[in-house]
């Protein structure tokens, strides 16, 4: 005990003298100050510093300029900003329907200018009315005749398609048993007849309106015409060519 | 404009203002323009860019009125917006400098996406300051972090209580009391000289 207690104080004289020992570490050369400057800060220094400045204040026209700036001259005879905002809303809004409305109205009008002319518009035509007349007085008398023909035919229906298909299968069977070409004719041109639908323009299908009532005449006519003329036109009308004059020769 | 408007609170004027009232606007921009005017200027240090953020402040007070709400505190909405237009008007660059924080302070804080401007060019309007002392602390103060300066030009110019100032940078209490010490140091080191003098002085 007396041992250990001997060597324990020996060690604490060591550490005692190793300490007083150290060397000496001078203070900061500053640290007063800083200090000093700290105690200031705290005290309020540096804020009694920076409230001590000159006030900033703002110009004399200032107030006139933010008035400018706001849009208006003076506050006074300045219309409410909600007033404003609403009346621009609406007259945004009746511009876009006005020119909507012109947009729509111009869309119209070019529309209707552009329309194709009605069926009822065909037959009322001047050029109807004028190829009409001319077929009348330019074409031969014996295409004159047909036309009545031309008119009744676009009426033909399927029956009487049927009774032409018959009349020719008899004249041929006729002819077949050696009956004239008189009497083979006779059987066809008491046939109704049948036309192909035209694949000409439609006004060459438009018949002139006169001598509807003439049929029957015309047909009679059609017999004693010059041949030269009509078989050239002819052509695209088996049924007519078949009672035309061709018949007669 | 009524003589009863200028014993009208912010509030009620504001109210004013939204109903449609130009005089009430009128009477607040009377009560607010200097005092905008030295916040501007301390953080911006030029008179025509000032007037510039504080007229721009109140163009949108006014166009923007309908956006106060009650039982909003009408400085507190006012600093804001000068607080943004501020920012606009430095983020919009033409004016701004580079190296706008000393290398020495640098690291001592953040910038929080503020810019500055270099404090060895010489402000336009040393006139307008009243002695060397009122220009070397306009200097430093556009020397420190914009961070700081923020918040110590409200604390210690606009007198403001940290509780306030909290509520217009958004910044919670503690966080303000720690960037107003820390910009004051900053400050504190940047005017030892005329801080030394001006004691030296004193104290002889």
């Amino acid at each position: 005990m007396m041992r250990y207690e001997r060597r324990s104080s020996s060690r604490s004289e060591q550490i005692r003298h190793a300490l007083s020992n150290l060397p000496r570490i001078p203070a900061d050369p500053a640290f007063d100050r800083d200090l000093h400057l700290r105690i200031d800060n705290e005290g309020g220094e540096i804020p009694h510093l920076l409230h001590s400045l000159p006030s900033m204040t703002a110009p004399g026209n200032f107030e006139e300029e933010l008035w400018k700036r706001i849009g208006t001259s003076a506050p006074s005879h300045r219309t409410p900003l909600w007033i404003g905002m609403i009346g621009g809303w609406r007259t945004l809004n009746g511009l876009v329907y006005l020119l909507g409305g012109a947009a729509a109205l111009i869309a119209v009008v070019v529309l209707s200018s552009h329309k194709a002319p009605a069926p009822q518009e065909l037959h009322t035509s001047p050029t109807a009315a004028t190829i009409a007349e001319n077929l009348s007085t330019h074409l031969p008398l014996s295409l004159q005749t047909q036309a009545p023909v031309m008119q009744k035919q676009t009426a033909t229906t399927e029956p009487s398609r049927r009774a032409a298909t018959s009349a020719l299968a008899s004249a041929v069977k006729s002819s077949q048993r050696g009956a004239s070409s008189t009497e083979s004719l006779k059987i066809i041109q008491s046939a109704p007849v049948v036309v192909v639908p035209p694949a000409t323009p439609p006004a060459a299908t438009v018949a002139p309106p006169m001598q509807t009532d003439t049929a029957p005449q015309g047909t009679a006519q059609s017999s004693t015409a010059d041949t030269h003329s009509t078989k050239s036109e002819v052509i695209e009308e088996p049924a007519a060519s078949a009672g035309g004059p061709s018949g007669e020769e | 404009m009524p003589e009863a408007f200028t014993l009208l609170p912010d509030e009620e004027l504001m109210s004013l203002l939204q109903r449609g009232s130009d005089a009430a606007f009128t009477q607040l921009v009377r009560r607010y323009k200097d005092s905008l005017t030295n916040f501007v200027y301390r953080n911006l240090g030029e008179l025509d860019r000032t007037n510039d953020v504080v007229q721009e402040t109140f163009v949108r007070v006014y166009h923007y009125r309908a956006s106060f709400a009650r039982g909003t505190r009408f400085a507190t909405w006012l600093y804001q917006i000068t607080r943004n237009a501020m920012r606009t008007e430095l983020r919009r660059g033409a004016w701004i400098r580079d190296n706008h924080v000393r290398p020495d302070l640098e690291s001592e804080g953040e910038l929080n996406g503020w810019e500055s401007y270099n404090s060895d060019d010489p402000l336009p309007d040393d006139e307008l300051e009243g002695s060397m002392t009122y220009q070397a602390v306009q200097q430093a103060l556009l020397s420190i972090n914009p961070s700081y300066r923020e918040v110590v030009v409200l604390r210690d110019i606009q007198q403001m209580s940290y509780e306030e100032i909290a509520e217009i940078t958004g910044l919670e209490s503690g966080t303000v009391k720690s960037r107003i010490n820390r910009g004051r140091a900053q400050l504190q080191k940047l005017l030892r000289p005329i801080y030394y003098a001006d004691k030296g002085t004193s104290r002889s």
